[in-house]
């Protein structure tokens, strides 16, 4: 059982963390302003159903922490509070603490301490709705969820007449969940007086089985009362007008004999007496309680004596012939098959299977003759094996909304740390990238929004005298284009301090203190290793990590950090990543006897330069004339420090590949191939060098370096020596 | 002879608990993720008893019960209400929608057994 309730609680697990994004965005929706029932409902549900499970569970720190949360979400829903700013707030900052129980009940941190939030949490109760319920609701101990309260007004209750304690729960409609302490029976035993109400037979409620179950207990109906039952004609088939009088030993407690009656219907009466007396009123000598008029009504065999169900009705032996126990495998099978939870690792073996089998074809395809590789199976076997390629990387695509989900929490606690108010957008979360991409993108979406609050946007006061909304805005925004998707972090804040980042970057020795740098190229210094303009290290940003170790984990991936300013307007950071780390559409060349790959997303066209098209420029730079415009070309050798090539410009092949800096073209030798290669990462031993993106393993089985065309020109292009550092290691 | 039992619950943890425990207990539990799914489960399996939640989307338990106690087939069928909540006007809505008992989550599987047995002959 425990291996079946681990999966189970695991699956509880998967639950909470849908539930919490779902109140999440429900709360931040109320929050915004829109508080209209379905809202309101979905975030209710969702803390509601957590809370049924960590109590399925044993949760019970989470589980009194959602009990309460849940509360005030059952008066904002019922409309007995209004869901005011303040309020929304609150309830954001308790689903903080939420979030924390969860991740507490899973193992993963130490039980938060929530007593504050409780305290606010009932203050909101008490304060918002002000009457007895409210009050009721909020000082209940959620770990005894037993019905107290006010009398039923709709008389609905069922009459419990205790003679002993009229305190008593009075609510046969029961919990099981209270575990009340039984009380000890008195010596005498008890006799009880049992009248069912007249529609005690609706809603499918069978009087015969309390009976049965008192019975089974070891009771006895000693009387039935016949008076009430009508003529025949005047009888209602399925109305219940019999009472009985039953003894119960002294063995039997109070609350053993109550819960026998937990589903009798409302206004029955049930008296329980402290010991044999004589029952009340006119009762006449025991008759067999199956001939009462139930027996009619509902198809229960009178010839079934009290000693029949006793083998269904006991509760603590189970009948042993039945279905045997499920194995977990049963359990789960039986839910619909919508997904399928599969290991992340059996999904990696996956992509790596299908980027060998990709490989061994085009090395099949290669050592074919001619005639054989125009043979239909192998195209066949190509195109099959790209598309299982392609449902693999499907199967790894999840939407980036996962990255995004931490944020709205972060920001929050970010606003706390440094009182400022932010309001956060967020667009395209539904953008679909490959998991690799999701996993790493985290830490510097966090540094990137940490830099936004603690750097860009000004204090409140400061805003209000720019002229500013108080509020500042951060926009989270992520969009596809083309094989590569963008990630923007844009804030309304100040912007970049030029001046100041420059007057930084001299004195850290990082630029030339004569250099002269464009806007772009200033407000990329702040990516520069070792650069941090915080006057202070601050708790929030300045955690010794700084924007260059966030380049170079984008870089990393095979992206890059773009950052553009407008003084007072704002900065926004912009990341644009592959949308996988796995394939690449590429354009082989070679280049000295050696073959690299460049993504074929950077190329715009290839070119054999006639004689005279290539014009040198100043500071030993060249250019190509394309009818009529000239691109900048770079020879490739001579950024990798290769040896001249000993041939003629003509000989050679320029591409033409897109970047930000614009179009440039790359001096090659010759293009090769053009085909889907699969990323390998180069070893972590191997020092870092910007422009290279990774390896992979070509169709003959040699290795080739795949090229990341953006580094690969922004280090080219670069003035100053820090992009190229390792360039010459 | 086995009892069959519908159980409805949004939450696919608390299904298998109620399958998990239960099962274990002799009862045959079929399962159904929200109201509307419960409905036409009722429909086709005809069980001896229908245990539900409240809370659930398209269409709540107290909706579910009054469908299902709406169709004179299902007229005598006990239905149980299994839920985290427990007031009183809840409880009455229940009553009225047609449900037979109310069983307050977190449950314990024994418990739960016994209730059965005390709705379902």
């Amino acid at each position: 059982m425990s291996d079946d309730l681990d999966d189970i609680q695991a699956i509880f697990f998967e639950e909470c963390n849908e539930g919490l994004a779902t109140a999440e965005a429900g709360l931040s929706t109320m929050a915004d302003g829109d508080t209209s029932a379905d809202v309101i409902a979905g975030v209710f549900r969702a803390v509601h159903s957590i809370k049924g499970g960590a109590g399925a569970f044993g949760h019970e720190a989470l589980q009194s922490f959602s009990h309460i949360f849940e509360n005030l979400l059952d008066e904002v829903r019922a409309g007995r509070i209004e869901p005011t700013a303040h309020i929304c707030k609150n309830m954001l900052l308790a689903f903080d603490v939420l979030s924390d129980h969860v991740q507490a009940a899973q193992g993963f941190a130490p039980v938060p301490d929530d007593a504050a939030m409780l305290a606010t949490l009932e203050a909101l109760l008490v304060e918002g709705a002000g009457d007895a319920h409210a009050e009721d609701a909020a000082t209940l101990a959620p770990s005894a969820p037993a019905a107290e309260g006010e009398a039923d007004e709709f008389g609905f209750m069922p009459v419990v007449v205790d003679i002993e304690d009229l305190d008593q729960d009075p609510d046969p409609f029961m919990d099981l969940g209270d575990g009340e302490a039984p009380r000890a029976a008195e010596a005498a035993g008890w006799s009880i007086r049992f009248a069912p109400s007249r529609e005690a037979m609706a809603n499918g409620s069978e009087p015969l089985l309390v009976l049965r179950e008192l019975e089974r207990m070891g009771g006895e109906v000693v009387g039935v009362e016949t008076g009430s039952l009508p003529s025949l004609r005047e009888m209602d088939p399925e109305g219940a007008y019999f009472a009985w009088s039953i003894e119960m030993p002294a063995s039997v407690t109070r609350s053993d004999i109550e819960e026998a009656f937990d589903f009798v219907a409302p206004d029955s009466v049930v008296d329980i007496a402290e010991g044999v007396a004589a029952p009340s009123q006119d009762s006449t000598p025991a008759e067999q309680p199956e001939a009462a008029p139930e027996a009619d009504a509902q198809p229960v065999s009178t010839a079934s004596s009290p000693n029949a169900p006793a083998a269904e009705d006991k509760p603590s032996e189970p009948p042993v012939k039945a279905v045997p126990a499920a194995p977990p495998a049963e359990a789960k099978a039986i839910e619909p098959p919508q997904n399928i939870r599969v290991d992340v690792s059996k999904l990696d073996m996956l992509l790596n299977l299908v980027g060998e089998l990709v490989i061994r074809n085009s090395i099949l395809a290669d050592r074919l003759s001619s005639a054989d590789q125009q043979r239909v199976e192998l195209p066949e076997l190509a195109r099959l094996t790209r598309e299982i390629q392609d449902n693999v990387m499907a199967l790894r695509a999840q939407p980036i909304r996962q990255a995004f989900s931490r944020v709205p929490r972060m920001l929050r606690e970010l606003c706390a740390a440094t009182n400022k108010d932010v309001a956060l957008e967020m667009s395209g979360e539904a953008t679909e990238v490959d998991k690799s991409v999701i996993e790493k993108i985290g830490e510097p979406l966090t540094h990137m929004i940490r830099n936004a609050v603690d750097h860009g946007i000004e204090s409140a006061q400061e805003r209000i005298e720019k002229g500013k909304p108080a509020q500042g805005n951060l926009r989270l925004s992520a969009e596809q284009r083309g094989a590569r998707i963008f990630l923007r972090v844009a804030d309304d804040g100040r912007g970049i301090d030029r001046e100041r980042v420059l007057a930084k970057a001299v004195e850290k020795g990082i630029v030339a203190a004569d250099a002269t740098l464009s806007d772009e190229e200033i407000d990329n210094l702040i990516c520069a290793p070792g650069f941090s303009t915080a006057e202070t290290i601050s708790s929030i940003s300045g955690r010794g990590v700084g924007m260059d170790v966030v380049r170079s984990n984008v870089e990393a991936l095979g992206g890059r950090i773009e950052i553009t300013s407008v003084p007072g307007k704002g900065t926004t950071f912009t990341m644009i990543l592959p949308l996988t780390l796995a394939i690449l559409d590429g354009m082989v060349v070679r280049l000295c006897g050696q073959r690299y790959v460049l993504p074929l997303s950077n190329v715009v066209e290839t070119v054999q330069p006639e004689p005279g098209q290539m014009r040198p420029v100043a500071n030993s730079s060249e250019v190509i004339d394309m009818r009529g415009t000239y691109v900048p070309v770079k020879r490739l050798s001579e950024l990798f420090q290769l040896p001249p090539a000993d041939r003629e410009d003509e000989d050679s092949v320029v591409i033409i590949v897109e970047t930000d800096a614009g179009n440039v073209g790359l001096m090659v030798d010759t293009i090769e191939d053009r085909r889907e290669v699969v990323i390998k990462s180069l070893d972590q031993n191997l020092y870092p060098i910007r422009g290279l993106g990774g390896a992979t393993i070509l169709g003959d089985g040699s290795i080739a370096l795949i090229l990341d065309i953006e580094a690969l020109v922004a280090s080219a292009n670069s003035p100053n020596k820090f992009v190229l550092k390792g360039m010459a290691a | 002879m086995t009892k069959r039992i519908l159980t409805v619950d949004d939450s696919a943890s608390m299904r298998m608990l109620l399958k998990a425990s239960l099962t274990k207990q002799g009862f045959a539990i079929e399962t159904a993720d929200d109201g509307e799914h419960g409905l036409s489960r009722m429909c086709e399996l005809n069980p001896d008893l229908l245990i539900t939640d409240i809370n659930m989307p398209k269409m709540d338990g107290f909706e579910l019960i009054e469908a299902v106690r709406g169709m004179p087939e299902f007229r005598g069928t006990p239905i149980l209400v299994l839920s985290t909540e427990f007031s009183d006007d809840k409880k009455a809505r229940a009553r009225s929608a047609g449900a037979t008992g109310w069983i307050t989550k977190p449950f314990d599987p024994d418990k739960l057994g016994a209730a059965i047995r005390k709705v379902c002959p």
